[in-house]
């Protein structure tokens, strides 16, 4: 708010005081009448006030806590958890007895928290784990998630560690609860925390114990009806008494809060509940309860969203970052996850072999890293080599070269027989073209070629590419094919030589330019990952001339590395490569891929980075049969029906985009490229099963007081003490700056009602107290009786006081400085008569 | 109450939609509660209504201005069932001075118990001042239903004039019924000249405590003079009430009682009279502080003059001749013919003697 508009509202402000001010003045001289204050009800019911918010509380957390738990099946002792939280219930309630009783009652539940934190920490977070694994198990059967992570539960139990957090979590959760509840009944917030909760077990047609349910419904019913009770501001500071409204002529006068009646509210509400509840099950029991089927639709049109939630949280559910994995040609490490619509990209139709691989339709090509960036190599600014510096025309003269050399001079040993695919494009990106491994023909028709690692002319939606490849045979080590195509071109070339074989002599002569181009080309590792890839291939003994290279590294994602589809962003701080292989250590393909590449090139391996889709090998029967209407197959895939080539006969696969995949091409000298995948597989872990314990001092025994936790205990005390003393010493700093702030403006009030009753508090330590109804006059007179003023002064400031009572504050000054003066030279002269503790109950605790 | 019903009617159709959303069993059972407890609270509330009950009375009757005095409402609840609120309308106004606003006040009622609650209030002027029960209204437990009750109940608290005010400017021989020797009589210690012994009451003086016979006696006795007097002394008060200046009719009241406790001070007895209504002029014979209390609380009684010297002019048209000695207290507004104002010190207010 700008100054000119804190002045206006201040001046607003004032007027509306003054007209309040003059209003009352005149009303006052019109009826000779004056209401003292607000009124005051016999007993408004501390204890039952408290009791009452202790009762709401506990009914929201352990109905809360119950349907979860009980819905999702978690193994949680509950009676310990209830006993727990009705303990919490009434020790956070009384809180607000007092403010003395608040303070420290904060300070030692600050204490008592950072003692759970650093003695319990690892229980505790064991318990969540429980809890987070039992929903992410639940989430990946119900949406089919690939989430497939399990948090470490540090070797706890399932039931001893779920109950302690769940008492933590309770801890945490009612002393935040409790504010809104004991200061205003706050029904919206309590709400907002407590049924997003509850609402899960619901929104998954899960079973929940209706007694829960029945407590959470007692507590929210009974704090929305309390607030939306007469009570016109329920709050703690006035939990007692009235507050008063003035409307045209009428001035009401709404309780500000009853405890009584409070307490007999919530207590009724919940005998009527649990009655009802009773009546219902036995009248209309949850068996037979049905609903018309035809409001699924509303729910079911929120199932992606959730889905989204429960992948990446409530903002996934708005947030476009995702991508689909692997094709997004997008600076990497940028999308917190991997939005998946399992919506279908593309539509493959052909026959696989018995001894084929995973079949692999590549689209591009990611020759240079730069900053996070697969760059081609028309988008790299460096000094490239051109293919025509090799003796290397065109393009279309490799296009087809390893079809080629396996065909004319390995004598098709290393791939399969020739074959047809078609490709149909439904929603996959059209820039790109999709080709397996390896085509046969000349695709000059379909694509052309910008560069070795580009192409233009994709595949557009909604239309087909048939084209004929020879497949690759699988791979089970890449150094054993190498050697094979060594062994195989050696023989080829001599045998070549003898014939004079012109055409594989061509062959091998243009493999080898390539091959030269290739590794001149695709070598490239950017300094700043040059170190940190060393470091790796250091800590892993991994060298140029180490054996099995792929399968090693492979092995190594597998073992230290963890595949997930929600990496996080990289921190703006820190490269890609070096982040993910240094410290998140986990990712998805994309991440695995980059790398791999660069360490591949640092082993001296020509790699490059090669996204697209992918048909795993085990899932080839996975496709829809091609049939024609009459039950006949297809005519024109006649060649591939019946032939024992193609046991599986032609299918039809549907690639969506959660087959969208990214690998590493890396060169074969005398062969070409082949695709090598260094991701590892989703790992689901055993989870243990939980012992039980059969009573509490069990439960204490093997899984509080454990060895392992007394250790922890010992190494965190430490650190816990200072935590503690720090934070007591801030607390007790606010709190001696906060109490002489309210002493200096206490003394220096210039309101002379005000005054008086600070004089009131002081003279409370004499042991004399002012009732109510007492007026000036009368309380002066016990003043000077017991000698605390003189008569004079006691009755000047009561000339005074009244005098700004009845014609509506305007004192002059020296009036104000008068009673100021007498207020602290009495305050004084009570300081001094007092013993030391009250003295110092005087000075630091009413701060006097 | 409306407020209260579009939260009611919010609720049940967020729970609705909650039903129609998740279609469980638990959130039926929600729904269903929502739709019977309100049916079933109106039920009862209906049929418990005769066992509410609701008074009010004040802690003290008489106090001095601007000394705080509560008024109570007691709320009795018989019933087994906690009543959300139970709206008090009432008004609240000094008999001689009007009060238009209205004040309600709100109180909850739980089961077998009778809730008191209490409002302080202090009266600057003197008078009568009333708190009546005017309309009791009566909500179910939440607050969506509401019944009236009839009660008739009201607290009468009398607000007095100052005893410590005092009336030292007129003198006793302007008004001609004062001679030596009658003072010198009540100045003498002759037993012949008291008129009654009677026991102490606070306020009395202590030069007339009768100590002999307290310590004979054990108890405070005090010596009633006879007060001699050689003719009648009327004090006539106007009751008229400027609305502009409300405050110079409470001078007046406050004058009026002054100089009556001087009058009983010099031992004189002397007749207070007002007009009461129309045609009519109401006497009350003052000769102690019981007296002049009791006057003074039958003038507020009394009802104010629409006119000012109405009561003026009904004196002088039915006591032509005036025998004694009248003394007319009223605003300076009046138009006296004749008499001897007398100065009171007060600008607001004006005494004559008319004869």
């Amino acid at each position: 708010m700008s100054k000119l508009g804190k002045i206006m509202k201040i001046d607003l402000f004032r007027k509306k005081k003054e007209k309040e001010l003059n209003e009352k003045k005149e009303h006052l001289k019109n009826t000779g009448i004056e209401i003292d204050g607000t009124p005051n009800i016999d007993s408004s019911g501390k204890i039952q006030f408290i009791l009452t918010n202790a009762l709401i509380n506990f009914l929201i957390v352990v109905g809360t806590m119950g349907c979860f738990l009980n819905a999702f099946d978690v193994n949680c002792n509950m009676p310990i958890v209830i006993m727990g939280v009705l303990i919490i219930a009434v020790y956070t309630a009384f809180l607000y007895y007092n403010t003395i009783v608040k303070v420290i009652g904060y300070i030692l539940g600050y204490i008592g928290f950072m003692y759970g934190i650093f003695n319990m920490g690892f229980f505790i977070r064991g318990g969540f784990a429980y809890v987070c694994n039992h929903m992410m198990g639940f989430l990946e059967t119900e949406f089919g998630l690939p989430i497939e992570r399990s948090y470490d539960v540090y070797g706890y139990t399932e039931k001893s560690s779920v109950t302690m957090c769940m008492i933590f979590i309770a801890f945490a959760t009612m002393l935040v609860l409790n504010m809104a509840i004991s200061e205003s009944k706050g029904f919206a917030i309590v709400f907002v925390f407590t049924f997003p909760i509850v609402q899960m077990a619901l929104y998954f047609d899960l079973s929940i114990n209706i007694w829960y349910f029945a407590m959470y419904l007692a507590g929210i019913l009974g704090i929305y009806f309390l607030r939306n009770s007469t009570h016109y501001h329920i709050e703690s500071k006035k939990r007692k008494g009235y507050i008063r409204r003035k409307r045209k002529n009428k001035v009401v006068y709404d309780y500000v809060s009853d405890g009584k009646y409070s307490l007999s509210f919530i207590t009724l509400m919940l005998i009527c509940i649990v009655v009802f509840v009773l009546m219902a099950r036995i009248v209309y029991p949850q068996k037979k309860f049905s609903m018309s089927t035809r409001y699924n639709e509303l729910k079911n049109s929120t199932r992606e969203y959730t889905r989204r939630m429960a992948l990446v949280g409530f903002w996934g559910m708005f947030n476009p970052d995702g991508s689909a994995g692997g094709v997004g040609k997008s600076k990497m490490g940028q999308s917190k996850y991997i939005q998946l619509d399992y919506e279908t990209d593309l539509i493959v139709t052909t026959a696989m072999e018995n001894n084929e691989g995973t079949m692999y339709l590549k689209s591009f090509y990611g020759t240079f890293y730069n900053d996070a960036y697969w760059e081609t190599i028309s988008e790299h600014s460096g000094n490239i080599p051109k293919l025509e510096d090799y003796g290397l025309d065109e393009r279309s003269d490799i296009e087809c070269l390893t079809t080629e050399l396996n065909e004319e001079v390995y004598g098709g040993s290393f791939l399969g027989s020739e074959k047809k695919i078609e490709i149909v494009n439904l929603g996959a990106t059209s820039t790109y073209s999709y080709l397996p491994y390896y085509t046969t023909e000349n695709l000059k028709n379909i694509i052309s070629y910008v560069n070795d690692d580009e192409t233009t002319g994709g595949i557009a939606r909604y239309y087909m590419h048939s084209l004929n490849y020879s497949p690759l045979y699988e791979i089970y080590s890449v150094d054993d094919f190498r050697e094979r195509v060594e062994k195989k071109k050696k023989e080829s070339y001599e045998k070549a030589k003898e014939e004079n074989d012109k055409k594989v002599k061509n062959l091998l002569e243009t493999e080898e330019k390539y091959s030269e181009y290739v590794h001149d080309v695709y070598m490239d590792v950017p300094k700043e990952n040059e170190e940190v890839i060393k470091e790796f291939c250091e800590k892993y003994e991994l060298e140029p001339d180490s054996e099995n290279i792929v399968e090693k590294l492979a092995y190594i994602f597998m073992q230290d590395y963890e595949y997930t589809l929600i990496p996080g962003v990289t921190p703006s701080n820190k490269e890609f490569v070096n982040y993910f292989l240094e410290e998140s250590k986990k990712g998805y393909c994309m991440y695995f891929a980059t790398a791999s590449t660069l360490i591949f090139r640092y082993l001296g391996i020509p790699a490059r980075f090669t996204g697209g889709y992918v048909y795993w090998k085990e899932d080839y029967l996975g496709g829809k049969k091609i049939e024609n209407d009459n039950g006949s197959q297809d005519p024109e895939w006649e060649d591939y029906f019946d032939n024992v080539n193609y046991p599986f006969g032609v299918q039809e696969y549907e690639l969506d985009d959660s087959m969208a995949h990214a690998w590493v091409e890396i060169y074969i000298d005398g062969f070409g490229w082949i695709p090598v995948d260094t991701t590892p597989p989703n790992s689901v872990d055993d989870e243990e099963e939980p012992e039980e314990n059969s009573n509490i001092m069990d439960f204490f025994a093997n899984n509080v007081f454990t060895s392992e936790n007394i250790n922890n205990s010992r190494k965190a005390s430490a650190r816990a003490f200072f935590t503690i003393i720090t934070g007591a010493v801030i607390i007790f700093i606010m709190y001696i700056l906060v109490g002489i702030f309210v002493r200096i403006k206490r003394k220096n009030s210039r309101s002379a009602i005000k005054l008086y009753d600070y004089l009131s508090r002081c003279i409370l330590f004499t042991g004399l107290k002012r009732q109510e109804s007492m007026s000036y006059a009368e309380y002066g007179e016990i003043i000077i009786e017991n000698n605390i003023m003189e008569e004079e002064s006691i009755a000047l400031v009561n000339r005074i006081l009244e005098k700004e009572k009845f014609s509506g504050g305007e004192l002059e000054n020296s009036e104000i400085d008068y009673i100021s003066e007498q207020v602290n030279k009495t305050s004084e002269k009570i300081y001094a008569g007092l013993k030391w503790y009250k003295k110092l109950v005087y000075r630091y605790v009413k701060w006097l | 109450m409306i407020n209260k019903w579009i939260n009611y009617v919010s609720m049940v159709l967020l729970v609705a939609f909650g039903l129609i959303f998740y279609h469980h069993y638990a959130l039926m059972i929600m729904f269903v509660f929502m739709l019977i407890a309100p049916a079933v609270s109106y039920v009862v509330t209906r049929r418990n209504i005769d066992k509410f009950s609701i008074k009010v009375d004040a802690k003290k009757s008489s106090v001095g201005k601007k000394i705080p005095v509560d008024i109570c409402f007691h709320v009795k609840n018989q019933s087994l069932i906690p009543l959300e609120g139970v709206k008090v309308q009432m008004s609240l106004c000094n008999c001689f001075y009007e009060n238009d606003e209205e004040y309600e006040l709100i109180i909850p009622a739980i089961p077998k118990k009778t809730r008191i609650a209490t409002i302080s209030v202090n009266g600057i002027y003197c008078g009568r001042m009333i708190a009546k029960i005017e309309k009791v209204t009566i909500y179910d437990i939440f607050g969506l239903f509401q019944f009236k009750k009839e009660v008739n109940s009201a607290a009468e608290i009398y607000i007095m004039p100052s005893k410590s005010s005092k009336f030292e400017n007129v003198q006793l021989s302007v008004l001609g019924v004062t001679d030596d020797e009658e003072l010198q009589m009540k100045k003498g210690d002759d037993v012949s000249q008291i008129s009654e012994i009677r026991n102490y009451i606070p306020g009395d003086k202590l030069q007339n405590i009768h100590w002999k016979l307290s310590a004979k006696n054990d108890e405070l006795q005090v010596k009633e003079f006879s007060l001699p007097y050689s003719e009648e002394v009327i004090v006539l008060v106007e009751l008229y009430v400027d609305k502009e200046n409300p405050f110079i009719f409470d001078k007046l009241l406050e004058n009026l009682y002054a100089f009556s406790r001087d009058l009983l001070e010099q031992g004189r007895k002397f007749n207070l009279v007002w007009k009461d209504n129309d045609y009519e002029l109401k006497t009350v014979e003052v000769y102690n502080d019981d007296n002049l209390n009791t006057g003074i609380r039958e003038i507020y009684f009394a009802n104010v003059q629409k006119m000012n010297g109405t009561t003026y002019h009904l004196y002088t048209s039915i006591n032509p001749e005036m025998k004694g000695t009248v003394l007319y207290m009223s605003d300076r507004n009046v138009d006296i013919k004749g008499g001897t104002k007398l100065d009171i010190g007060d600008e607001g207010v004006m005494m004559t003697c008319l004869n």
